[in-house]
């Protein structure tokens, strides 16, 4: 299932998938993947990625 | 600072080298300059004790001075040369005298047998040579030459107890098949000098390999797709080795055993280079992707380009069978392979981008 809080949020900072996978430390593709739904990430990359964008877990990666 | 560069710098030169220069290894056109290889057919008629022709000559030319490997065999058509003690004496009809003769008419090297599929090394001098296969359903006629040409009266005879004469059949008309192979036996110094690049090789690899794990950096969705691509990988190892035993087995590809085995591998590696390239999890996120795939382009190339002069000299084929420079043509296809997943990959990134931008 697509994260479109994800895209959303990133989006909203003006933010590129680059410049988010290099703030977390992961490759553009896998910002890709979690965004599209293919990979789902551990909890430390979802906790390095809510820190980068200044969200909660709940915010971005809990399902409603 | 400087000193700390030399050593990655001298690492790189020698990678480098041995990248570009170790695929000419796998030819042997590296070690040998000069290799030539014939077969042929000739039907021969016993009738009456009596051999039609008695004789046949094959000239031959050898076009720099060396130490020659001389292959050579006859035996009755259909047989197998590497089952050669499957044939039995009763199916020849009579004894073949083989000389080699340089161009003043000096015998340089002779042997005699119904059949036979051998080698001997010698050293010619660039030139003219006459090879001759003399033909003796007679003992005694064989013996009289035999005391004339290849050895002294007393070894004649037990030459002629030797090889076997009245064991052989009767009166027939038979096709015999011809193998002549020739070439230079690469020096002892040069294997010894080959062996020292490729242990030098090995061993700036490992280092280069061992510091290079310090400068990795796969994040964990690449770590799960390399591990999926390793599985990939070595199954399909497993199964290509199976296959290649089971053709090996069975005959059914002209390839030399111990080659087949070794190009076995490259499916597996074809197969873990293709899914983590298209899973983005080949490239590290420290690699420079552009300079790997002009290292692969270069290997892929030099390979190539091995094997076409392989193929041109005509070292492709030995004795029937698909040589080591095969190896190299499939070099160059893991290579071509590396490059078309890259490129469609890129292909595939570009035009998800602009959906992305239309959503």
């Amino acid at each position: 299932m697509k994260n479109l809080k994800l895209k959303a949020a990133r989006a909203g900072l003006d933010m590129s998938q680059q410049e988010l996978a290099d703030k977390v430390g992961v490759s553009r593709q896998t910002i890709n993947a979690i965004e599209k739904g293919d990979y789902n990430p551990t909890i430390n990359l979802c906790r390095a990625i809510c820190k980068a964008l200044g969200k909660t877990l709940d915010e971005l990666f809990w399902e409603e | 600072m400087k000193n700390k560069k030399i050593v990655p710098v001298c690492i790189m030169i020698i990678l480098i080298l041995g990248i570009v220069v170790l695929p000419f290894g796998f030819s042997k056109g590296a070690l040998n300059n000069n290799y030539s290889s014939s077969e042929w057919s000739a039907e021969i008629t016993v009738k009456d004790g009596v051999v039609t022709p008695e004789k046949r000559v094959l000239d031959f030319t050898i076009d720099k001075d060396g130490v020659y490997k001389i292959g050579y065999g006859w035996m009755p058509e259909g047989s197998d040369k590497n089952k050669i003690a499957d044939i039995s004496i009763s199916d020849v009809h009579f004894e073949t005298v083989w000389q080699i003769f340089d161009s003043s008419g000096k015998q340089i090297f002779s042997t005699c047998a119904g059949y036979i599929y051998a080698d001997t090394v010698i050293e010619l001098k660039a030139g003219q040579y006459r090879s001759e296969y003399t033909y003796f359903t007679d003992r005694d006629s064989f013996i009289e030459f035999a005391k004339e040409n290849l050895c002294a009266a007393r070894g004649a005879e037990q030459l002629a107890e030797d090889v076997g004469f009245g064991q052989y059949g009767g009166d027939a008309r038979i096709n015999m098949h011809y193998y002549m192979n020739r070439e230079t036996e690469g020096s002892d110094t040069l294997v010894s000098v080959w062996i020292l690049l490729i242990i030098l090789f090995l061993i700036t690899l490992v280092i280069f390999l061992s510091s290079k794990k310090d400068r990795e950096n796969f994040d964990e969705r690449q770590v799960q797709e390399r591990g999926r691509a390793y599985g990939l990988g070595f199954f399909t190892i497993m199964g290509s080795l199976f296959l290649a035993i089971a053709l090996d087995i069975l005959g059914l590809v002209p390839v030399q055993g111990y080659i087949l085995c070794a190009a076995a591998v490259f499916p597996g590696l074809m197969v873990f280079l293709a899914y983590s390239i298209w899973h983005e999890a080949y490239f590290s996120l420290k690699d420079k992707e552009s300079g790997l795939l002009v290292m692969f382009g270069v290997i892929g190339a030099v390979n190539l380009i091995v094997a076409i002069i392989a193929i041109l000299d005509g070292r492709m084929w030995e004795n029937g069978k698909l040589g080591f420079p095969i190896l190299n043509v499939v070099c160059a296809v893991m290579f071509i392979e590396v490059f078309t997943v890259v490129l469609l990959k890129k292909l595939s990134i570009s035009k998800e981008s602009d959906e992305d931008d239309e959503d």
